[in-house]
């Protein structure tokens, strides 16, 4: 019988944890540590703290956090798309709509209750886009405002804008 | 008193199936270190798990596992400290078989006064989604000798002779970063604790 191992004080103890944690240390390698921890209330505590540790960094990350967005209601969007409208004008005109109706007619909601948030950010606005569940995206560039449609292909003028921080 | 029948263990199905030839010679000795280890074990479970009921299968896991390998336990002053291990690690094993999503602070302490057991603050209860977030943070911060051990050790599962080959260090090298890299994100959980984030 190997003969009783010393007793273990906490300042001796607790170096030790977190290889205890990390699973590297058992109670065959160190007999005297865990006969410690077994009674030791303080260590025990510290150890779940180590565990709770290795518990949150084995957690899959969440994807990377969104860039925080302002929203306001969409009438808040009528300057950013007034200023657009020699742009909006000539991009839905070709689509069939009334060169002769304001251009904000053309993306407005139908009914403004039931009008979803349009989210601007910076020089970026999210507008609907007449169908429902489409959306627009406006992007502002200096002096150029710019009608992206985000269901278009890549190489559409969406590239230009910061994607990153679009959202809709 | 009869100890078999005050142990919650015993009526269960799986305790016969473990135990078919099971005699008063080879039951009595690990019942009574059962009973006399029962508090002190459920106590540990429950600085990781927060209802009762699941200390209660946790203990009964344990207890199992006491009857099934308490013969490779060669040292009788070990016994403590193998019973400490087998509860730790059947507590953290039931915490990663559960849904680990983190829970908000607002449903743990709900949770936890529906259950009636507040005074206890286990590693369940610990684990909100800011405090994992606050964690993983801390591990950014770290210097990036530590982070990557501590990265190869959870997230790939190496042990430290892989890590050390990997990183052509040595064994020792390895084990001191990841002390180091550990004690510090221990410092900050517990400053975390302590401002009760
Ligand atoms: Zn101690």
């Amino acid at each position: 019988m190997t003969p009783a191992a010393a007793p273990l004080t906490c300042a001796e103890a607790e170096p030790l944890l977190p290889l205890v944690a990390d699973g590297a240390l058992s109670p065959a390698d160190d007999p005297a540590l865990f006969d410690h921890l077994a009674t030791c209330p303080g260590c025990q505590e510290s150890l779940a703290h180590h565990d709770l540790i290795s518990l949150a960094l084995a957690q899959p990350r969440p994807a990377a956090p969104q860039p925080r967005v302002i929203r306001h209601r969409w009438w808040l969007a009528l300057p950013v798309a007034a200023a657009a409208g020699l742009v909006l004008n000539l991009l839905l005109a070709p689509s069939g709509t009334a060169p002769s109706q304001p251009p904000m007619a053309a993306i407005s909601p139908p009914a403004p209750a039931q009008a979803d948030p349009i989210i601007i950010e910076r020089d970026v606005a999210a507008v609907p886009g007449g169908m429902p569940g489409k959306r627009l995206i406006l992007v502002r560039r200096g002096d150029q405002v710019v009608l992206v449609d985000p269901a278009a292909p890549v190489d559409s003028p969406r590239q230009d804008a910061t994607p990153a921080s679009l959202r809709y | 008193m009869s100890a078999i029948l005050d142990l919650p263990w015993i009526p269960s199905p799986r305790m016969t199936e473990a135990l078919p030839v099971a005699t008063p010679a080879l039951q009595d000795p690990v019942t009574s270190l059962l009973e006399r280890e029962a508090e002190p074990l459920r106590r540990v479970i429950g600085r990781y798990v927060r209802h009762e009921h699941a200390v209660d299968e946790i203990f009964q896991e344990v207890s199992l596992k006491v009857l099934r390998r308490i013969d490779t336990v060669r040292d009788p002053l070990a016994v403590r400290g193998w019973l400490f291990q087998l509860a730790r690690n059947a507590a953290l094993d039931w915490l990663r078989s559960q849904d680990r999503r983190p829970a908000s602070p607002s449903e743990t302490l709900d949770t936890h006064r529906a259950a009636g057991d507040l005074g206890r603050n286990p590693v369940e209860h610990l684990m909100t989604t800011e405090r994992v977030e606050a964690i993983r943070r801390a591990l950014d911060d770290l210097p990036a000798s530590q982070r990557e051990v501590i990265r190869l050790r959870i997230d790939e599962g190496l042990d430290h002779e892989a890590i050390a080959l990997r990183l052509g260090i040595s064994r020792q090298a390895v084990e001191v970063r990841l002390c180091r890299g550990r004690a510090a994100l221990k410092d900050r959980l517990d400053a975390i604790l302590s401002g009760d984030l």
